[in-house]
């Protein structure tokens, strides 16, 4: 036993600091997170690879690939991600799965930097992947030789984050399980600002940045000796005119390898995408811009590869799970964004309320008939529940919830704050079992001449 | 009157100057007075009941005295403990036994209780066993019994310990009674009364009572609270009733000695017991005591075998349980701390083996801080029911524990939304550490505080005391943002 003392010390202590560790690292989901769920993926079961910066996932949607043509759908991207980033993922990508296409998004082809400055977004492109010789060789191309150890040892980056820790840094998949385990990478953004049209109409060529280029080539090289096709595409977004020289660049070099490059902000009428509705912001699409955009990707796809339809597939039920949530949040979207209390309990209606819970508080003016169906369905599909004395509590994941009917006016306690927001008039609470996530509180109050919505 | 008010601020000097004023033969009967003034400022009604208790145990014992038939004096004793007995289940216990036979009961024969509107009486767990054990004194033989009826009415109505302990003995509170007439005014005993009830305030206006509303946030509404929350508050209950009935017995001895009499020490460090036999040592000694005497040890002790003996402790601390409360959570209280014991003791043998066959160094800090450590979360695990208000409530705390594991509000700043900001949360990390230093001078020097502070220069003694008393007058938990908050042993 002594001669074993030194080396169970040693082991001991490591190991709470690796604990430790598993508390404190970075939680990131655009890097980190998406690299480890693709990780979690079974062999060889992606059909189609979206690699590249947030321009690519967060504006292709897997759920429209699946729901499309039964197409498992991956997007493995982090933000900001230079393209020499993507070839080392691509790399990585290839060690576990075969895909039968490879889409990369080139909005990064500009970028003139030799190495990106913000530490944050080398994190996100390269702590996620596995300790190889592919890793090492991404930090060394990612940051200046003299800043390689600051990230070689991880724990020196994050380990003040202790005063930033959430459930999300304690729970397995981030307090959020049915999300998670189903994730395929893609961040769906909800909300929409309106922007004027691009002018995309540029034909002249410029150079492109050298390491840029080198890469560039390396990903389409790379996928071509293994015989996948590759698809190089610029999705829609507020492009310059200097950029648009860039990518028509990257287009001859395409043309060069014969690979088909699309670059949406030339043709993105064609799939019907109006900037003033379709964007979340300047860079990126939302739900309703990256059904569109990915509607004709998958047209595409289909035109061109012969893809086999995976929908009925016991392997791929979390493709499924993954397509419904998302189906899920466009609803809620929906709901978020509803003013009118009329056209509230309609959307309601539309929500699979077996998923939900809904508590409606409060004296409702009139009572259409099809808010009767809502009513039968509150406090029926809860979670652990009590009724004690005047006061009904629920566990909504890591939240509690409390109906206080003690008093003469009920009021809703969400992890301990008073949610009543009208107090003569009625409020809704929104909550989402499968997705663990509040969706809408929202009140509607009778008190002036009209009704007033309040959130 | 309670302790912390300004009316006992006027009422003890008082009494004190009175009591050094007057001439000594009959300074008994002016704190018999004051006693029961002090009694009748709860509720007057009730000096007739302790009055009722005080005749018929003073009678019973003089009467038993007397008598030298066996077979008489035990009619006799009987007869006055099932008197006094009765009156205190009435009292205290017969919501709860009716509420138990209508429970086993079907619908139809359901029983009201007559005597549900009566309000508990101030203090008369403590001074019916007070009484209680003179008479078995005296049935033994060990005193002989107190003729001066009104003598015998100060020991049952002592004021300082009346209402929540500690419960005394003929043997040191009736002889003392006896020599208040030899006690002479001496400065040094006024100081350490003083200095005693300075700390017993602080332990009760700044710790007590501001850690008091962490556990009740938590504890009054526990189905909002995680893992983590519920776990503090349970610690925080045991400081809390540490704090709060260490300080009444704390006063109540500070009180007394400025009166020439030494009241016997209640707690004694309670929380660095080794074990849970060594806790009830050091916690509420005058219960624990009185129960091993008049108890246990009629019970048979140890004196009938090892299975016997197990038993004994059971139904002792079963008792120990009840006395504290009408509900089943005190009873599964004194009846896990009963279960400690017996386990302790079927374990000691196989903890030598263990110890001796993985040469455990027992001599050691790292021993001591083990056995320490496990035997205050036994004793709190124990405190999860006391404070619960059922034992549906305590379960479903124990059930939150277990599930609703939530460690990251040790880092959101959730710990400041329990009743005390973060200011307040560190001021009293602070009292508790000085509760805590206090407590250790105890353990290693086995001196109170004012016997330490005696020992050390003038000028420390009066930073400590003068340290104290700003403590007490800016941080402590008074005014019209607080209500006073009653020592919980009162409802004992």
């Amino acid at each position: 036993m002594k001669k074993y003392r030194l080396i169970c010390l040693i082991v001991f202590c490591l190991l709470m600091v690796k604990i430790a560790s598993n508390v404190l690292e970075f939680k990131f989901d655009d890097g980190n997170n998406s690299t480890k769920a693709f990780y979690e993926l079974d062999n060889n079961t992606v059909d189609i690879l979206a690699l590249g910066s947030s321009h690519a996932f967060a504006n292709i949607n897997p759920q429209v690939f699946w729901d499309s043509y039964g197409y498992a759908a991956y997007d493995l991207g982090s933000s900001f991600q230079m393209i020499w980033n993507t070839y080392y993922y691509l790399v990585e990508a290839l060690k576990t799965q075969n895909p039968s296409v490879i889409i990369l998004d080139a909005y990064q082809i500009n970028c003139p930097l030799e190495y990106y400055e913000d530490s944050s977004v080398i994190i996100k492109s390269t702590a996620g992947l596995k300790w190889s010789k592919n890793k090492i060789e991404a930090l060394f191309s990612s940051t200046d030789i003299s800043n390689v150890p600051s990230y070689l040892l991880e724990y020196s980056q994050y380990h003040s984050r202790y005063e930033e820790l959430t459930p999300a840094d304690f729970l397995k998949y981030n307090a959020q399980e049915n999300v998670y385990k189903n994730w395929k990478g893609f961040r769906c953004n909800y909300g929409t600002t309106p922007f004027p049209d691009p002018v995309a109409d540029v034909e002249d060529v410029v150079e492109l940045p050298q390491k840029t280029e080198l890469y560039y080539r390396k990903i389409i090289e790379l996928a071509q000796s293994k015989n996948i096709p590759i698809i190089v595409v610029v999705s829609p977004y507020c492009v310059s005119e200097e950029e648009e020289k860039g990518f028509n660049k990257a287009a001859e070099i395409a043309q060069e390898y014969g690979v088909d490059f699309l670059d949406f902000n030339k043709f993105y009428q064609e799939l019907g995408i109006d900037y003033s509705t379709d964007f979340n912001d300047v860079g990126h699409l939302n739900y309703r811009g990256t059904i569109k955009y990915t509607n004709y990707l998958s047209e595409y796809i289909h035109l061109h590869y012969q893809i086999e339809d995976k929908r009925n597939n016991e392997k791929y039920t979390s493709w499924e799970e993954n397509a419904k949530y998302l189906k899920m949040t466009y609803i809620e979207q929906e709901l978020i964004e509803t003013v009118d209390e009329r056209s509230y309990i309609d959307v309601l209606n539309k929500l699979e309320v077996n998923n939900y819970t809904i508590i409606v508080r409060g004296q409702m003016r009139d009572m259409p008939d099809y808010m009767y169906r809502i009513n039968d369905t509150l406090f029926s599909n809860r979670l652990l529940t009590v009724w004690d004395n005047d006061n009904y509590y629920c566990d909504l994941g890591t939240n509690t919830l409390k109906i206080d009917c003690s008093d003469s006016v009920t009021s809703l306690y969400y992890n301990r704050n008073n949610i009543n927001k009208a107090e003569s008039g009625v409020t809704y609470f929104v909550y989402n079992n499968y997705s663990e996530k509040l969706v809408d509180i929202v009140g509607f109050d009778y008190t002036g001449q009209d009704v007033q919505c309040i959130r | 009157m309670l302790f912390n008010s300004f009316s006992y601020m006027i009422f003890l000097p008082l009494v004190l100057l009175i009591f050094y004023i007057i001439p000594k033969k009959i300074r008994y009967i002016w704190i018999l007075v004051a006693s029961y003034y002090f009694y009748m400022s709860w509720n007057a009604q009730y000096a007739l009941l302790i009055g009722f208790s005080t005749i018929i145990t003073w009678g019973c014992a003089l009467i038993v005295s007397k008598i030298s038939s066996n077979k008489e004096k035990r009619f006799i004793l009987f007869s006055c403990l099932i008197i006094n007995l009765s009156i205190l289940v009435i009292f205290k216990y017969s919501n709860f036994l009716i509420d138990n036979l209508n429970y086993l009961l079907p619908q139809g024969a359901q029983i009201d209780n007559p005597a549900s509107k009566l309000i508990l009486p101030v203090g008369i767990s403590f001074y019916t066993f007070q009484a209680i054990g003179y008479l078995i004194d005296v049935f033994r033989g060990d005193i002989l019994p107190e003729k001066n009826i009104l003598k015998y009415a100060l020991f049952v109505s002592f004021f300082p310990q009346l209402v929540a302990g500690p419960i005394e003995r003929s043997g040191n509170l009736l002889s003392q009674i006896n020599a208040l007439d030899q006690v002479k005014f001496d400065q040094e005993r006024i100081r350490r009364g003083l200095v005693t009830m300075l700390w017993g305030f602080f332990l009760k206006i700044v710790v007590a009572d501001n850690i008091c509303i962490i556990v009740d946030s938590v504890y009054d509404d526990w189905r909002m609270y995680g893992s983590i929350e519920l776990m503090i508050a349970t610690v925080a209950f045991a400081i809390q009733i540490y704090c709060d009935f260490a300080s009444y017995s704390t006063i109540a001895i500070g009180t007394a000695e400025m009166m020439g009499v030494k009241l016997m020490e209640n707690f004694n460090a309670p929380y660095f017991a080794t074990s849970i036999k060594d806790f009830w040592r050091r916690w509420h000694i005058s219960l624990s005591s009185w129960l091993r005497d008049y108890v246990y040890i009629p019970l048979g002790g140890n004196r009938k075998g090892k299975l016997r003996k197990q038993i004994n402790v059971i139904i002792t601390f079963l008792i120990s349980g009840i006395w504290h409360g009408a509900n089943w959570t005190y009873i599964i209280w004194g009846g896990l701390h009963g279960l400690y014991q017996v386990i302790e003791d079927i374990f000691a043998p196989i903890n030598e083996y263990i110890c001796v066959k993985f040469k455990v160094k027992r001599d050691t800090f790292s021993m001591k801080f083990m056995k320490v450590l496990s035997t205050f979360i036994l004793s709190d695990f124990a405190w999860l029911f006391f404070r619960a208000t059922s034992v549906n409530d305590a379960m479903g705390i124990i059930y939150r524990i277990l599930t609703k594991w939530n460690p990251w509000t040790l880092f959101n700043g959730t710990l400041y939304t329990l009743g005390l900001d973060a200011f307040k949360c560190h001021v009293l990390i602070v009292a508790i550490v000085i509760v805590f230093l206090v407590d250790l001078i105890k353990v290693i020097k086995n001196q109170s505080l004012f016997d330490f502070l005696q020992e050390q220069n003038i000028w420390f003694e009066w930073c400590i005391c003068a340290m104290l008393l700003i403590f007490i007058v800016v941080y402590g938990a008074y005014g019209p943002s607080y209500d006073a908050q009653q020592f919980i042993y009162f409802q004992f």
